[in-house]
């Protein structure tokens, strides 16, 4: 049991400081999501317009998602864009590396909700959200934010980001 | 190698970031907040499949002679154990012996368990295939109290790779298995194909097993929220069973739709069952709640973020559904009140549902006493730190039970 807390305490060592790591803007892998972190990004994107997309390998209109951001990513390296992946289960995390992967999203900074904490993640974004997907949060230059449920269209995604 | 590639990158940012900040500290910072209590969670890393503990969802139903079932899912593999004193003591695990196979077993989708009233028992699941969102609904049976179970079968007729799945299933009086699905079959010829398509399959067990034929019963449902299903037992009910199901109306809208249908062919009309006005292109991941006493009474709960309606509501209809009692609140939507079922036994109506309250998953209960007409006051009977499932309500005789399942921390099965 000694073993296994220890194991614990380093896993989540591990999962928390690739984490921060985002925030200092280097890593290129999901890491994941904490109040601290978010707020971290936010911070970063002070001063901009910039999206936080919440998604799930469970929601189709998700994936639809992700491939208009995918394009726009392809065309726009510096998209102002994260992803937050809410599944929150740990059993999923080779589903989602491989949705990620094949939509080349591998370098956008994304985060996921730790596995078992799906909604108290979702409360800390925002306790009037229920769970539905895709939720998109559009942040302006003051960190104020505008939250929409559902596929959002190409047009509005350009007009916000590009 | 992959693995390995995946190690170095997981190592290579804490050697650079330990020269930086002290770890330790900051890991435990983290911990604190979200996992120190949770020390049930340490086993999910002893999961066998047999383990209770480790599955995502569990299934409970009473079989004909009082004693409570419970199934879930391990590694490919469905099992099942038995409780004789209403769920306070269960045996041990069973391994249903058939071909393992992916089991879809998270969030709203769960396989389903029900028996006749000779006690063969029924099994049915979703079995996802490679392509992303395609499955098929499974299905087997036993006839000898579980010593053999036959050869998994197909349940959709269509051979299409698309969507088949929310897989419901119960047994009448009469001992006809009905299942329900969400089907994309429609959307393979037609791209236009708004959302999916609701599909029955029926049959009784003769001695060549199962035939199920394919009837549509829909167009247009919601493509990711379970279906509600019921059986109309009172008398005079032909031994019809009714769905509830979230539809998509007009422009995205995302209410609910009921309709009774029964076991020939006959066309049956669906009604409208909430008009909260949810516009959403996207996934609510929360499907109704419906019970039918034996005056027929349609009992249902459902949730909605809509317009006109924001949080979990429970109704009632005397006529299929035509027409609604005004809706009743349950809940606090400031505490994400969600996941809402029904139960009703006599004049007693139970809802259950989930609240989180910042800090724990609490589940709630409310009970009406004159057939929905009016409830008290709610009660909180069990809680979670850790996403729990989504909570069912069973009866046996006068009795009614919830049965929630909490990951890493056990499943329970709670007399109301």
């Amino acid at each position: 049991m000694k073993n296994l807390i220890k194991s614990k305490v380093l896993n989540n060592t591990l999962v928390f400081i690739t984490s921060m790591l985002f925030t200092l803007n280097t890593a290129a892998q999901s890491a994941v999501f904490s109040t601290e972190v978010f707020n971290n990004i936010k911070q970063q994107y002070k001063g901009q317009r910039w999206l936080a997309l919440m998604w799930s390998v469970d929601c189709p209109p998700c994936i639809k998602e992700l491939a208009q951001i995918s394009k726009m990513y392809q065309q726009n390296p510096s998209l102002p864009v994260i992803l937050i992946n809410t599944d929150g289960d740990d059993e999923l995390t080779e589903e989602r590396e491989t949705l990620i992967a094949k939509y080349q999203l591998n370098s956008l900074t994304q985060f996921y909700f730790i596995d078992g904490e799906a909604a108290r993640s979702r409360y800390l974004i925002d306790p009037n959200w229920y769970g539905e997907l895709p939720r998109s949060y559009f942040y302006n230059a003051n960190g104020e934010r505008i939250e929409r449920s559902g596929l959002v269209s190409e047009d509005l995604l350009k007009k916000w980001l590009l | 190698m992959n693995k390995l590639i995946k190690t170095l990158m997981k190592q290579v940012p804490l050697i650079l970031f330990s020269v930086l900040v002290p770890a330790e500290g900051l890991a435990y910072k983290h911990t604190e907040k979200s996992k120190s209590d949770h020390k049930a969670n340490i086993q999910s890393q002893q999961c066998a499949p047999e383990n209770i503990t480790c599955a995502k969802t569990v299934t409970s139903a009473f079989d004909p002679e009082g004693k409570l079932w419970r199934l879930w899912s391990g590694n490919k593999y469905l099992f099942y154990s038995i409780s004789a004193d209403n769920g306070q003591h269960f045996g041990a695990p069973v391994k249903i012996n058939i071909k393992p196979e992916k089991i879809s077993a998270r969030k709203e989708n769960r396989p389903k368990l029900d028996f006749d009233d000779q006690g063969n028992v029924y099994i049915s699941w979703a079995k996802p295939l490679k392509k992303k969102y395609t499955s098929e609904i499974r299905f087997t049976y036993s006839t000898d109290g579980c010593k053999h179970f036959a050869p998994a079968q197909t349940v959709n007729n269509d051979g299409i790779e698309s969507g088949h799945s929310f897989n419901e299933m119960l047994v009448t009086d009469n001992g006809q298995v009905v299942l329900i699905w969400l089907d994309g079959r429609e959307r393979k010829n037609n791209p236009n194909y708004k959302g999916s398509a609701l599909y029955t399959a029926q049959g009784k067990l003769t001695d060549k097993g199962f035939k199920f034929d394919n009837r549509k019963l829909a167009d247009g449902t919601c493509v990711c929220c379970r279906i509600a299903m019921a059986h109309n037992v009172g008398k005079n009910t032909d031994n019809k069973v009714t769905a509830m199901w979230r539809h998509i109306y007009d422009n995205n809208i995302r209410d609910h739709a009921i309709l009774t249908f029964d076991q020939q062919n006959i066309p049956a009309q669906a009604f409208r069952a909430s008009f909260d006005q949810w516009h959403l292109n996207g996934c609510p991941h929360q499907g109704p709640g419906l019970s039918i006493n034996e005056q027929n009474r349609y009992h249902m709960v459902w949730f909605n973020n809509g317009e006109k309606g924001k949080g979990v509501f429970y109704a009632y209809s005397d006529n299929a559904g035509e027409n609604k009692s005004t809706p009743i609140k349950i809940g606090d939507i400031q505490q994400q009140a969600s996941y809402a079922n029904v139960i009703s036994n006599g004049n007693i109506v139970d809802v259950v549902w989930i609240q989180f309250n910042g800090e724990n998953y609490q589940l709630y209960h409310q009970r009406s006493q004159d057939n929905g007409q009016t409830f008290g006051q709610s009660s909180i009977i069990s809680e979670s730190p850790l996403d729990p499932d989504r909570p069912f309500l069973i009866k046996h005789e006068g009795q009614n039970f919830v049965s929630w399942h909490r990951p890493d921390l056990g499943h329970q099965v709670i007399p109301l």
